[in-house]
């Protein structure tokens, strides 16, 4: 009888049951808020106060309508002119600053005002004026890009992007000429991603450009660059890549069903898109890897994964993305593979101490003083007297300000940038330490802390494992040793359930496999790395013949 | 839904365990004191303690020991002033006394002293006064120490040969003498005369055994320590019976530790003194059982260098001069083994030599019919022995 | 969404069934090993009672797959109705269920008795329990392929850890302490079995996770590996624990193995001290026997009944919470430790054996190529 359990036990047993229970359902409700502000996300109007006439022929009548779809834009300008030997009137419509004036002047205009239709030619167009525009695609303007349209709302929109249209008296038809000419970037060393050695090359923000990177990196027709046209409000081109005899065509298929599942307004960034076909939306591990670098894309593609560019960002999005590959740098590998393997074991290490070391020091300082050697901790208990905080808050303290300093340490202007970085880190952990705030002891953990989690070769990456550090620190400061444990055994059941696009998070290290290990602690000899990864089931298995 | 599930699910985790932060285990580590020494002696009331019994504040109890504890880094403060404590603010350590009956009842009294509670993790060194020794067995006043959950079994138990409070006290100013003392075992490779360090684990599995044992004796004088023989521990009683000397213990290193440095002395027959540094020394104790009769045999070798030499005139050192030292060497060796083996067997009457070791290993039959009675046994059985030194070099020096 | 390398069904590799059941065994009993077995044998030889036990173990694990590959696909909840009838298999089911939720009920119990005395003195246990409980909930919420996944991250360490800090433990090791060989006959060692056969619960996952193995035919591999692996560790263990304490020293200790580890200081080295590395590897340890356990009952309740997983997978945690803290204390909790090893020797030594046999002879099952 005395082993029936008491009234405090059952509680104990009732909450343990009801409070994940009760989670559940609170999820179910988050769920449903979530997919209903997502249906009723309604789609755009696709007219913009546009009706779609056809070009008239009529040159009056075509201009006036031109004008008033767009001619109230004060970068729009219309030029008009008559080409030379007709009575033809004809307009180039343009937008400033997109366009090339100097191809407008030397190649539309020069040819229609000074060359004019030929002699032979000028009675045969009076009874059919389609042969005109044949005329003038075929012998009279020298233009690479051109193309006939005839209606007004594909012409105006045309304009829109950075073409030159040409209206031309009595045709039916207008012609939009290729003559973008949009600023953009040179090809630079990319910011977030410096190596000391490798390419110096970065995307830019624009597509044609990147894709011509990846198609320049060198010949194989087996590159495929599919378009896709993404976003209601402003339409933006994304160029699906991957290698046609490598990938997984299954994983061409789903990418491309959730790019095409994307419905938002504007994807401003690359970022837009990765959330919108992520996995995953509540974890906090990104499940796309997104690069600056052409050749990191390019080694993407070899093992089997695909790339998504997006016009106007010099990001790249690369996936499916495993744990291990945020750790990874292309340096490794053009480095060789001792030293490659040496600076890639680093990594792991500083990524867990970036992790781990503040809820480690929590939990030997509040919890297990008799885990520290005793020298060590004679050393501590010195420089902590005085100290008025337990040391969870003198380390969330310091943990916040080096994260202030951080954040602050973008925003600064380039020339006083290092300058306050110096001043914060130093005089005010030097502060700190005598204004007697925290110990010094803490303040090495931080800063080994912080230095660590800039060792993380992708940005994004370094700030959840920051993120997680806190939670560890939380878990430290209620049960100490155990519960960074319980944190840790909470971080990897997260990430062995957690899939990006169908590939395991923590593969390769789990299952084991020997093939693909010989690319993850240790950088194996690039030719003892003859297979492509295994997980992510390449149709190409062999790097080589 | 099942991913917004399980983020629920990981979140609820992480904000339970917030909310769980209590912090019901959670103590600062500046918030503690660190005791490193504990010294246990017969009852010796401090005047603080009168001082507080005249106004009645005592509790029942019987004036059985006074425990020492060595506190670091010392607290500061008011911690200072408050009576019992013997040490002056320059010293780097604390001592506090305290008497009772029973060794945690001691140190839970400490709390109603200190701001600070006590913790045992960081305890190095256990001295026992023989005084203490010779009247409570040390399984008694070990009891508390063994089950204890902060102590850890890596503790030093040393015996002191007055005082143990004397033991844990110095006049060196920055200096520990918990930890000095924990330091001077790791001297073995200097000095055959320190015994292998016995830790609270062997000391358990020694009182386990029911064989009797040594512990490194600490003398005092005043306030510096040296270690100096051992204090021996009957098998039967766990109670303190006599000390070895220093030169009981060379003897006894010869044929019970390995041997690791040290210098053994002697006089050349001109008289001018000698002195041998075994570098490499083997022994092996050999049990041999005929019928009922038990014997055992010693076979020592070792191997050194002739490290000092007061002849004078200088004699070189020939083959035959080295062939002649060794002797004098080996005579000097066997007159410690005599007198050590004289000591424990018809003296004390116990075996601290290891001679049970060798005999369960070898004759296990034979050693579960005599192991009840091992002591007496032991001191009736013939030992014979033999030396075999080797001087191999002379240093830096030729001649 | 759906994944791309999802098969209709979760499905583990060989090397996670071997890693399962070896992460398994290697639950509470490694603290305690060294002291039940030298109580029960008082010699030093018990080491090699473990050796034998070992190899009875592993025909044991072998009659286990035998059995399960008859039945391709299916667990022994699913299977043992078509070999004993319905009724009979629905009490060993029972049984079996008992037992698994008893186990796991146990592994938390000793869990946090030793981290409330080690770790968290002071802090309640319903608070490191349930801590536990529900990160093992999101663990088995994942299905069988992720906590197999789990495993294998937690093994390396285990297995890491494990060697750093016991071959430490050499500066106090003491070939004395383990001679004389056979000092006292051969019979101390076979009283030494049964204790260690209660370590060596755990190659019973086996009837469970067969059904799951992408390759079944493997499955003697498997079993091959996860007994073998924790029969050294618990050997290493047990050398290494009465080499450094003797057997003096070990019958006294509650928890020899982590005495032994806090018997003794590296200095110089940053740690000094391990018995921290032990008790982090232990508790995960403890967390695997606890999700597997857990996950096994509550599969077999929901194929008792033919119903999904996951209501099963709530309703074992108040259960398991309760019978873990039915024990008073400390000895009661080992006392119940032992009754459910006693049990497991019979429930799953002696009945695969005789499903075995009755389907080798009513030709149940198919037979393995």
């Amino acid at each position: 009888m005395s082993y029936l359990p008491n009234w405090s036990l059952l509680v104990q047993a009732f909450l343990l049951l009801i409070i994940p229970i009760l989670l559940v359902l609170l999820s179910r409700v988050i769920r449903k808020s979530l997919k209903t502000s997502m249906d009723s996300h309604s789609k755009p109007e696709k007219e913009i106060g546009l009706t779609d006439v056809p070009i008239s022929g009529t040159y009056d009548s075509d201009i006036a309508s031109i004008r008033k779809a767009i001619g109230d834009q004060a970068d729009v300008w219309i030029r008009e002119m008559v080409i030379r030997g007709t009575e033809i009137r004809a307009a180039l419509v343009y937008v400033d600053g997109l366009t090339d004036n100097d191809l407008i002047d030397t190649h539309l205009i020069a040819p229609l005002i000074l060359r004019g239709v030929a002699e032979e030619h000028r009675t045969s167009f009076l009874d059919s004026p389609l042969s005109l525009s044949t005329y003038l695609m075929e012998q009279l303007i020298p233009v690479s890009e051109i193309k006939k349209v005839t209606g007004l709302q594909a012409f105006t929109e045309g304009i829109l992007f950075g073409k030159t249209g040409l209206l031309v008296e009595g045709l039916p038809e207008t012609l939009l000429i290729g003559s973008a000419n949009g600023k953009s970037r040179n090809v630079e060393e990319p910011m977030s991603e410096a190596l000391l050695r490798g390419p110096r090359t970065g995307f830019t923000e624009r597509l044609s450009d990147n894709t011509g990177l990846l198609r320049r990196h060198g010949q194989n027709e087996s590159l495929v660059l599919t378009k896709f046209e993404v976003g209601s409000r402003v339409k933006k081109s994304l160029v699906l890549a991957y290698m046609r005899d490598i990938v997984d065509p299954n994983l061409v298929d789903e990418v491309t069903l959730r790019i095409q599942n994307i419905d938002i307004d504007d994807p401003i960034e690359s970022g837009y898109i990765e959330q919108l076909i992520e996995d995953n939306v509540l974890s906090p591990f990104q499940q796309l890897q997104n690069t600056e670098r052409p050749d990191r894309v390019i080694a993407g593609l070899l093992e089997g994964r695909a790339a998504i560019l997006l016009d106007g960002t010099p990001f790249a999005l690369v996936l499916p993305v495993t744990f291990s590959m945020l750790l990874q740098s292309p340096e490794d590998y053009y480095e060789r593979w001792i030293p490659g393997s040496f600076i890639r074991f680093l990594r792991f290490f500083a990524a867990l101490l970036a992790l781990l070391a503040p809820a480690l020091y929590i939990s030997f300082i509040s919890f297990h003083p008799g885990l520290i050697p005793t020298k060590l901790a004679l050393s501590i208990i010195e420089t902590r007297q005085g100290v008025p905080f337990p040391s969870f808050i003198e380390a969330m303290i310091m943990e916040i300000s080096i994260e202030i300093l951080r954040e602050a340490g973008i925003r600064l202007p380039k020339p006083i940038g290092p300058a306050m970085g110096i001043v914060g880190g130093l005089i005010i952990g030097d502060a700190a330490v005598n204004a007697g705030i925290v110990s010094p002891f803490l303040v090495i953990v931080v800063a080994v802390t912080a230095i660590s989690s800039f060792t993380i070769p992708v940005y994004s990456a370094g700030i959840t494992l920051r993120i997680l550090r806190f939670t560890g620190m939380l878990c430290a400061a209620a049960l100490g040793l155990f519960g960074v444990v319980m944190f840790f055994l909470l971080i990897c059941s997260h990430l062995v359930r957690l899939k990006s696009f169908g590939v395991p998070y923590v593969s390769p290290i789990v299952p084991y496999g020997l093939s693909d290990w010989k690319d993850l602690f240790i950088r194996f000899p690039l030719k003892s790395m003859k297979k492509r990864p295994f997980m992510f089931n390449p149709k190409d298995k062999d790097r080589r013949n | 839904m099942k991913r917004s599930l399980y983020f629920v699910l990981r979140i609820a985790a992480a904000i339970l365990l917030i909310l769980n932060t209590g912090c019901w285990s959670s103590n600062e580590i500046e918030d503690v004191s660190v005791y490193v020494g504990l010294g246990l002696d017969v009852a010796q009331v401090s005047e603080f303690e009168r001082g507080i019994e005249k106004q009645g504040a005592s509790y029942p109890r019987e004036k059985v020991l006074t425990a020492t504890v060595q506190i670091v880094p010392p607290i500061t403060g008011k911690g200072q002033k408050q009576g019992g404590s013997s040490s002056t603010p320059s010293e780097a350590y604390m001592n506090e006394k305290l008497t009772g009956d029973s060794i945690i009842q001691i140190f839970r009294q400490f709390s109603l002293r200190r701001d600070r509670p006590l913790i045992g993790h960081h305890l190095k060194v256990i001295v026992v006064s023989s005084e203490l020794a010779k009247r409570y067995s040390l399984e008694q006043i070990f009891d508390f120490i063994l089950r204890d959950n902060d102590i850890r079994p890596s503790c030093l138990v040393l015996v002191s040969h007055r005082n143990a409070f004397e033991a844990l006290s110095t006049n060196e100013p920055g200096e520990v003498p918990a930890l000095y003392l924990a330091g001077l075992v790791d001297n073995r490779y200097r000095s055959n005369k320190i015994i292998p360090p016995v830790t609270l684990i062997k000391l358990d599995s020694a009182m386990q055994s029911g064989s009797s044992f040594l512990l490194q004796n600490v003398v005092t004088a005043q306030n510096d320590h040296k270690f100096s023989g051992a204090g021996i521990f009957k098998g039967s009683t766990k109670k303190w019976v006599g000390e070895l000397s220093q030169l009981d213990l060379e003897g006894l290193s010869w044929f019970s530790f390995d041997v690791k440095g040290g210098a053994l002395k002697t006089y050349a027959p001109e008289g001018y003194s000698i002195t041998y540094e075994p570098k490499n020394s083997k022994s092996k104790i050999i049990p041999k059982v005929e019928g009922n009769d038990i014997s055992f045999h010693i076979k020592v070798s070792s191997e050194g260098r002739l490290i000092e030499d007061w002849s004078f005139p200088e004699i070189p050192s020939s083959g035959q001069y080295m062939r002649e030292l060794e002797k004098q060497f080996e005579k000097e060796a066997r007159k410690q083994i005599q007198q050590v083996l004289h000591k424990m067997q018809h003296v004390y009457r116990v075996d601290v030599g290891g001679f049970n070791k060798q005999l369960r290993i070898k004759y296990p039959k034979v050693w579960n019919k005599v192991k009840e009675d091992w002591d007496e046994t032991f001191s009736n059985i013939p030992i014979t022995y033999e030396i075999d030194m080797k001087i191999t070099d002379f240093g830096s020096s030729t001649d | 969404m759906s994944g791309i390398n999802n098969g209709p069904k979760d499905q583990i590799t060989t090397s996670q069934a071997a890693v399962m059941v070896i992460n398994y065994m290697l639950g509470a009993g490694i603290l305690t090993l060294p002291r039940t077995m030298v109580e029960a044998a008082k010699t030093s030889d018990v080491w090699m009672s473990i050796l034998i036990s070992g190899v009875i173990i592993l025909v044991a694990g072998w009659v286990i797959v035998k059995l399960c590959r008859r039945f391709q696909g299916k667990t022994v909840f699913q299977f043992m109705p078509e070999i004993t009838g319905k009724w009979i298999a629905f009490i060993i089911s029972m049984i079996i269920i008992t037992y698994f939720i008893t186990i796991s009920a146990f592994e938390i119990r000793i869990m946090a008795e030793v981290t409330g005395f080690y770790l968290l003195e002071g802090t309640p246990a319903w608070a490191i329990v349930m801590t536990f409980m529900w990160v093992g909930l999101y663990l088995i919420l994942g299905g069988i392929n992720c906590i197999a996944r789990l495993y294998e991250i937690i093994l390396p360490i285990t297995l890491v850890f494990f060697l750093i800090a016991i071959l430490l433990s050499s500066r106090i090791f003491d070939v004395n302490h383990l001679r004389p060989l056979l000092g006292s006959g051969i019979k101390p060692v076979l009283q030494g079995i049964k204790p260690s056969l209660l370590s060596f619960t755990g190659y019973e996952i086996m009837l469970v996770t067969t059904a799951f193995m992408k390759n079944p035919k493997k499955a003697n591999k498997a079993m091959m590996a996860g007994i073998v692996v924790p029969v050294i560790i618990y050997l290493i263990t047990v050398i290494m624990v009465i080499g450094g304490m003797s057997i003096n020293g070990v019958e006294k200790r509650t928890w020899p193995t982590l005495d032994l580890v806090r018997s003794f200081e590296v200095q110089g080295l940053f740690f000094e001290r391990f018995e921290s590395l032990l008790l982090v590897i232990w508790i995960m340890q403890i967390f695997s026997t606890f999700t597997v356990t857990h996950y096994a009952a509550s599969l077999g309740w929901s194929q008792l009944f033919k119903k999904n997983v996951r209501p099963f997978i709530f309703a074992m945690l108040p259960v398991i919470y309760l019978i873990a803290m039915i024990p008073k204390d400390i000895n009661e909790a080992f006392k119940l430790g032992d009754m459910f090893g006693n049990v497991s020797v019979y429930l799953f030594g002696g009945i695969p054996l005789i499903l075995l046999l009755i389907s080798i002879l009513l030709k149940k099952g198919a037979k393995p190529n």
